[in-house]
């Protein structure tokens, strides 16, 4: 960041305006320049300003725009209970194959119909371009594992999503690529990815203690060593590989196979209070209770564009989001918001809010994976 | 409750006497009193009396936070007229004197209309309003405007 309060003064377009002041000492007499009031202050302001309006306000002066990139304006945010759940998007280009990560964006100004766009985050921390296991975790996104010039590696970091920075991992035991992975009771449990015979085929690092161990005796009822999509429910990691899917609790230390589970889930799902949305048969929405062992169909969307190949669902603050691509190789991805609700009988159902068109690339691309982050 | 009285005087000689329950309300003044409790008289430096009186206002008015549904109402309304009352320039003034005195209720609640006083405006309209010079070179502003095309720019905004 070229901006720093120091650096301020020597900048001549200010130097009518006299530096801000850090001393509280002073009496406010005359001064009406929000700039006056120490740092603190501002940032109390503006931590209470949704994110979308960022953009303008880093345009108003040096010092707004160094307060809204600090550190501090999440901490703020965080105590303010004013943190926002944001949407982060990897797309991986066909041609260059590499994984690009892109937020979803509001725009307050403007039309109010295209008023949702997918934009590129300048500097995330590049990620193997297959095999990593990526969860979100409040702020942070975790990735693990996955394949680095042709190798499985074991290596993890951390990407703290206020700031766009990377903390290393400690390495997990055991290399791997496409690994189930769920947190539960403070734990992250990644499961597979590897060798089935290996004592660490199930690890889980405590975000505690920072450190990694292996959870010995859980007994392997065929899974296929890359797996496709996992959710933490309840307690439980659900895990799909290419032919069943498998409930994992770590508490009973045990893997089994879901026969129901396996019907109708798809790789372009997630879950939201605790069920799974997806689509299922007949192209529809469906969603899983696993309380009550029941598939149903989202009721009231029977207007909303069949499945398309490649979309990825996500848990948008408690709303559904689908990104799609809107037709095959096409460099158009589309969004689709849709509110859920429970009605009387306990069936859920769904309102489109908005779903438009939110970045057009030069490149087709894939949607590798959709998470919601809170920032 | 004790009805104690005591007297805050501002840094431009203005007395006001106040029930302590009130005066408690300023932290600063809260913490003066539990070092020492025989003080009747206290001196604040930093707030002007035309500031110091609003600040009164705002804890005679919130000195019973009754948690009661209808009370908060009744609060917040009373809470968004007072904002009505102040330009942005005694708004500032009062936000620094609410930091100076502790009073978090009201510096939440300055924040909180500064904040939605921000949302409506432009950059420009937000320097005007808030007297923020602009100190970017036009190259400056270009690059910055650039970084976040997406937030201004209509011109590419893909056709569906």
């Amino acid at each position: 960041m070229p901006y720093s309060v120091a650096s301020s003064n020597s900048v001549s377009s200010i130097a009518e305006e006299p530096p801000p002041k850090k001393q509280l000492d002073l009496a406010p007499s005359s001064s009406s320049s929000l700039l006056l009031l120490p740092d603190e202050i501002i940032l109390n302001c503006l931590a209470r300003l949704p994110r979308c309006y960022y953009p303008v306000i880093s345009l108003v002066s040096k010092t707004f725009r160094r307060l809204i990139a600090s550190p501090e304006i999440y901490v703020e945010r965080s105590l303010l209970r004013r943190t926002e759940r944001v949407l982060y998007v990897v797309l991986r280009s066909h041609a260059t194959e590499t994984p690009r990560w892109y937020t979803l964006n509001f725009k307050p100004f403007g039309n109010d119909s295209i008023n949702h766009r997918l934009v590129p985050i300048p500097s995330f921390p590049s990620i193997p371009c297959w095999g990593m296991s990526i969860v979100a975790i409040e702020s942070e996104i975790y990735v693990l594992g996955g394949c680095i010039d042709d190798e499985l590696v074991s290596t993890g970091f951390v990407v703290e999503c206020p700031s766009h920075t990377c903390r290393l991992l400690p390495c997990m035991k055991q290399a791997r690529g496409c690994a189930a992975v769920g947190f539960v009771d403070g734990k992250l449990y990644v499961i597979g990815g590897c060798n089935p015979q290996s004592v660490n085929w199930v690890e889980a690092f405590d975000l505690k203690t920072q450190t990694w161990e292996s959870v010995l005796g859980v007994h392997n009822v065929e899974m296929h060593d890359l797996t496709i999509r996992s959710f933490a429910i309840d307690g439980k990691i659900y895990i799909m590989d290419r032919k069943n899917s498998f409930v994992y609790d770590p508490k009973e230390g045990r893997v089994e196979t879901d026969e129901l589970l396996d019907t109708q889930w798809s790789v372009g799902s997630c879950v939201i209070d605790g069920r799974i949305y997806t689509f299922g048969s007949k192209n529809r929405i469906w969603v899983f209770d696993p309380i009550a062992m029941v598939w149903d169909r989202l009721k009231g969307l029977d207007d909303l564009p069949d499945k398309r190949d490649g979309s990825r669902m996500s848990n948008l603050g408690g709303n559904l989001a689908i990104m799609f691509n809107l037709e095959k190789g096409s460099t158009q991805i589309c969004c689709t918001e849709i509110r859920l609700e429970r009605r009387e009988g306990g069936k859920i159902w769904g309102t489109v809010l908005w779903s438009n068109i939110v970045i057009t690339l030069k490149e087709p691309s894939t949607i590798v994976r959709c998470l919601a982050v809170t920032v | 409750m004790s009805s104690n009285k005591i007297v805050l005087t501002s840094s431009d000689g203005e007395s006001f006497e106040v029930e302590e329950v009130v005066a408690r309300k300023l932290q600063i003044v809260g913490h003066m009193l539990e070092d020492d409790c025989v003080i009747n008289e206290i001196p604040l430096q930093n707030v002007t009396g035309d500031i110091l009186s609003m600040v009164i206002e705002y804890c005679k008015t919130h000195v019973d936070e009754e948690e009661s549904e209808e009370a908060q109402t009744k609060l917040k309304t009373w809470d968004e007229e007072f904002m009505k009352k102040f330009d942005i320039k005694t708004l500032l003034q009062i936000i620094l004197a609410a930091n100076y005195l502790n009073v978090k209720g009201l510096l939440d609640l300055v924040s909180q209309t500064i904040a939605d006083t921000i949302k409506d405006y432009t950059p420009e309209q937000i320097r005007e309003v808030f007297g923020v010079e602009n100190d970017y070179t036009e190259e400056e502003e270009a690059e910055v405007r650039k970084e976040n095309a997406w937030a201004f720019d209509e011109a590419d905004t893909p056709k569906p």
